[in-house]
């Protein structure tokens, strides 16, 4: 490995990842059991609540798996989300919880951004990865209880079943595209059409925000060692709150106004909305790549003890220090 | 080697500061102690000379490399033994297997052979042994690394006493003229014969920067009984014998460097050995 070499380097990244890898296995594990277990339950779950959702209104037995599969995809992507955001919350959790660990960890040699690359990737894909490796132990070990149900057609993996949603959901989306409104010759306004550029604009929406919600869980995750997941989530209902009590105060001056801007310059509502959602695409884009930039800032700057006028939030010090 | 330039460094936002326009030079091929007061900065300055914190305001430069910026060429350059330190749960082999790759002089041969000084081999797990006994195989480990720098807190904390001595064998054994090694310690005995380069620190103050040879030029260690005069002493402490002194060594008379008394002597008498060894 060239240590000598100062700039980003794949082979030191590969090694960094190793050891993280390797020296965290027992969370891994553990974070793997308990998306298993999570899994698992909800499938048993879904089972016996769709025979008797059967029995009392005739499903049809090849019906069943589809049952199960189209109940488990909102928990299975409700679950990896939140596991998603959990993991960001931990980029500086788990390599600097203690002063041990973080002093190993902050004199390993290797880049910054190596190091919180590697971090990253853990956090993102391998956590990923390992979401579906458990979905499909949990689809085995759920065949194993299919005889208690009595219904052979429970046998079968809702692995390609939640991908394939998934893929149709977005396919979908751009296919057949979201509802055209506007007026008809009856005078009111109702779905006239479909358009896959309005469906293209709703999906990307999604993935945007989700994307930016998840980078302000990273940023924390680069501020707090400690506890992130839960100063966060403190943060945002602050956060929240405060810009909700603005949005009320202001109402009253600002929505009037913003309708008449809109009404003059845009012919329906829908218009108007895509036209925004167009806006906000790029803007939280541009602030999940923000808070990336900033996490990796932080990340770069922890110390294996924070002084105190780095810690209670006061974090542009590291960000921008002065240059004595 | 290793410049420290008008550094400024604190815990808290008060005025409180750990160092204040504090400045030292550390060349290589010496063993260096690195002695003070509880509280003085000992571990922060050895923190702050490794990159693990960030001064307020100064540099601390490793071979012209700013040490704040952890390049991968600063860091597997050196290594740090902490005074207490977590290390995961893995054999020594294996732990070597993960992170020697980072070190490019590190030696597998050196670190069987370091441990076989202290009755361990490569297949324990760290988390099996007792505290002195990880502190000892990560010692072992730190010196097969063989980085030109290696910065060890309180080494000998936790020790047995055939261990320390070991533990003198053992850092005498790994030294060569490539390396630095600065030793912070209060057991000051455990590791006297060791230091060729002393250093004694108080807050923003450098009290004592020295060789042990210059030290040992200068000034003269005595044992007095207690009848005898003690006038032109630079500083006396009792002892059993009667008194501890250290003396103008106006003869170039040869005597072993009594590092405890020499400790007691710069704190008491800061401006005297001051103006001696400048």
């Amino acid at each position: 490995m060239n240590t000598i070499n100062n700039k980003f380097s794949f082979a030191r990244l590969g090694a960094v990842l190793k050891c993280d890898l390797v020296e965290h296995r027992w969370s891994n594990i553990a974070a793997f059991f308990i998306l298993f277990a999570a899994f698992l339950a909800s499938q048993l779950a879904n089972m016996n609540s769709i025979i008797g959702t059967g029995l009392r209104h005739s499903i049809q037995p090849d019906q069943y798996m589809p049952s199960l599969a189209a109940n488990f995809v909102p928990f299975f992507y409700g679950v990896l989300s939140l596991a998603l955001m959990c993991a960001a919350a931990d980029m500086c959790g788990v390599p600097l919880k203690t002063k041990g660990r973080g002093l190993n960890y902050l004199m390993m040699p290797a880049t910054n951004m190596e190091k919180f690359v590697a971090r990253a990737l853990v956090n993102t894909i391998l956590l990923i990865v390992m979401a579906f490796a458990a979905l499909l132990l949990a689809d085995l070990v759920r065949m194993l209880f299919v005889p208690l149900f009595e219904v052979k057609e429970f046998y079968g993996f809702t692995l390609p079943r939640i991908l394939a949603e998934f893929g149709e959901t977005f396919s979908s989306a751009y296919r057949t595209g979201g509802e055209v409104w506007g007026p008809t010759v009856d005078g009111t306004v109702r779905v006239i059409g479909f358009s896959a550029y309005y469906g293209a604009v709703n999906v990307t929406t999604m993935v945007a925000a989700f994307l930016f919600a998840h980078s302000l869980f990273i940023l924390g995750g680069c501020i707090w060692r400690k506890a992130a997941i839960i100063k966060i989530w403190i943060t945002q209902i602050v956060v929240t709150s405060a810009v909700v009590w603005i949005f009320v105060k202001l109402e009253p001056y600002v929505l009037p106004w913003l309708g008449d801007v809109l009404t003059s310059l845009f012919e329906t509502e829908q218009q108007a909305g895509m036209t925004l959602m167009n806006i906000a695409i790029p803007v939280l884009l541009a602030l999940t790549a923000l808070n990336w930039w900033l996490g990796y800032r932080l990340f770069s700057r922890k110390q294996v003890v924070a002084p105190q006028h780095h810690r209670g939030g006061k974090h542009l010090h590291q960000l921008f220090p002065s240059r004595k | 080697m290793l410049k420290i330039s008008d550094l400024a460094f604190s815990y808290s936002n008060d005025d409180c500061k750990v160092f204040n326009d504090f400045s030292l030079s550390i060349e290589k091929g010496a063993v260096y102690g690195l002695l003070g007061l509880n509280g003085t900065g000992k571990s922060t300055l050895l923190y702050l000379l490794t990159g693990l914190l960030r001064p307020q305001q100064g540099s601390v430069l490793y071979k012209g490399e700013d040490v704040k910026l952890r390049l991968p060429s600063t860091l597997s350059d050196m290594f740090i033994v902490p005074e207490e330190f977590e290390l995961p749960k893995m054999s020594i082999k294996k732990y070597a297997s993960l992170h020697s790759g980072f070190y490019p002089n590190f030696s597998y041969e050196q670190l069987t052979q370091n441990l076989a000084m202290f009755g361990l081999d490569d297949s324990v797990v760290f988390n099996s042994l007792s505290m002195g006994q990880q502190k000892k195989a990560f010692m072992c480990y730190a010196l097969a690394t063989n980085t030109s720098l290696l910065v060890m807190d309180e080494p000998t904390n936790g020790l047995d006493i055939p261990s320390k001595s070991e533990f003198r064998r053992l850092i005498a054994s790994n030294m060569t003229e490539e390396k630095t090694i600065i030793i912070s310690t209060h057991q000051v005995r455990d590791i006297d014969s060791l230091l060729d380069h002393i250093v004694i620190i108080d807050g923003s103050q450098v009290l004592l920067n020295a060789s042990s040879d210059e030290i040992c030029r200068r000034l003269l260690f005595a044992e007095q009984p207690i009848s005898e005069p003690t006038d032109g002493a630079l500083f006396v402490q009792p002892s059993m014998s009667g008194n501890s002194v250290i003396l103008p060594n106006a003869y170039d008379e040869e005597s072993r460097l009594n590092l405890e008394l020499l400790f007691n002597g710069v704190l008491a008498e800061r401006e005297r050995f001051t103006e001696l060894l400048k």
